[in-house]
């Protein structure tokens, strides 16, 4: 595993006090926060973030960790831990430990992210009849599911957080059926599926966050879908039946003759179901082919001839 | 017979499952006090006028979790989060429109 400056990763001196710790982490928590951040890699980087605030931010953890820190070590270096740290926790090998934190906090302060549902029940095995712990997770699901509905297999492979903050375990493979519908943001919840109950108690539900993956032809906006539609130059100006994706299967539409670039067509119901279904939006896209004969060439020349036709006519140039 | 019929089948929260206040305060982590001074403040329009009524609808949903994860994570004063919210909101509809734009204009 890798060591971690967690002053570097908040861009503050080793020296610096806690307001300034907390001025920092606050400022980048903004700029790389999942629900705000545009940035790639804002989940990771925000995670990163939190790790190191989660340290520098408590005065006994900060001091254990510049106590690890003066060995001299330096980022990203391959770290071994002290005899005695990390209270015996074994991370499992893949990056995150089990406080949702990497295996390099683990190894410091292991045995520190235990799941709530233990951190409220310890012991667990008590006479108390009690209801199991929701889980909390996110997962992406394909366009075509979203339209169609369709069997997903859910990989609850690291901790996350709850809406507490608190941890939830994971290392669960799940199957389960997804209504169609759903679209970008949306919670959903799988009753019964999250940590088993106490004493006989039911179990908690598991409830997931939908993120909606990219599709290669379709762009999303709430159920509404939207499909640029490439078309030929002569298909613009003459107009034409053509057939169209969508993604319930291609549809007929009509392209009116005089059409350009960026008139926007509407297929009523054929986005995402639901009460109402959403549309699909058609915004066509007019393509000019390269002239690569003497043929071709001499049909433009007598399109140009032909037609009084002058693009920039109100730029008076 | 169909094998995939007996697996759990997911509820949209809001959509195929009424959001009440009880369930929107157990998805978001809150006490229902907590939750009616955000609707107060603006954080969520539920429909119906008693709070013990009141429909959250999908959109709101994720509204109320959304300003759960940027209380709890930046501590933003709840008196700011129907504006960031709204802001978000309108941010990702153009970065939305953006990427449909991109589409017809690049080669």
């Amino acid at each position: 595993m890798q060591f971690k400056d967690y002053y570097k990763t908040l861009g503050v001196e080793p020296k610096a006090g806690a307001d300034e710790i907390k001025r920092a982490y606050r400022k980048l928590a903004r700029k790389y926060h999942p629900d705000v951040s545009k940035e790639a890699d804002a989940e990771a980087k925000f995670k990163e973030l939190g790790e190191a605030y989660e340290v520098l931010k408590d005065p006994e953890k900060r001091a254990q960790y510049d106590q690890v820190r003066q060995g001299g070590w330096r980022q990203g270096e391959e770290f071994r831990p002290p005899p005695g740290a990390g209270q015996g926790w074994q991370s499992a090998g893949n990056g995150d430990g089990f406080s949702g934190f990497s295996d390099f906090f683990d190894s410091l302060f292991g045995g520190l992210g235990r799941s709530g549902f233990e951190r409220a029940h310890p012991g667990g095995q008590g006479r108390v009849r009690a209801r199991g712990r929701d889980v909390h997770a996110s997962v992406e699901i394909d366009l075509p599911t979203a339209f169609a509905g369709g069997v997903q297999r859910l990989s609850l492979g690291r901790p996350e957080q709850g809406p507490d903050g608190q941890l939830q375990p994971g290392g669960k493979t799940l199957k389960v059926r997804i209504p169609a519908g759903v679209t970008d943001g949306r919670q959903i919840r799988l009753s019964g599926q999250g940590e088993p109950g106490l004493g006989g108690g039911p179990a908690g539900d598991l409830f997931l966050e939908v993120r909606l993956k990219p599709h290669p032809l379709f762009d999303v906006q709430g159920r509404d879908v939207h499909l640029t539609l490439p078309i030929a130059p002569w298909e613009a100006a003459l107009g034409k039946r053509l057939a169209v994706p969508t993604l319930g299967g291609k549809v007929e539409m009509n392209i009116p003759p005089g059409a350009s670039s960026g008139k926007r067509m509407r297929l009523k119901g054929r986005g995402l179901p639901g009460k109402p279904p959403g549309d699909q939006y058609v915004i066509l896209k007019v393509v000019v082919p390269e002239a690569r004969t003497d043929k071709a060439r001499s049909l433009y020349e007598s399109l140009q001839a032909e037609q009084d036709f002058d693009p920039r006519a109100g730029m008076e140039v | 017979m169909d094998s995939s019929n007996k697996l759990p089948v997911a509820e949209i929260i809001g959509h195929d499952l009424d959001a009440d206040l009880e369930q929107v305060c157990r998805l978001c982590g809150l006490d229902s006090e907590q939750l009616l001074d955000w609707v107060q403040e603006g954080i969520a329009e539920p429909r119906g006028r008693e709070a013990r009524h009141w429909q959250f609808s999908a959109r709101q949903v994720r509204r109320v979790w959304v300003a759960r994860r940027l209380s709890r994570d930046l501590e933003l004063d709840p008196r700011a989060l129907p504006v960031v919210l709204d802001l978000i909101e309108e941010v990702e509809g153009l970065r939305r429109r953006v990427r449909l734009l991109e589409r017809v204009i690049e080669d």
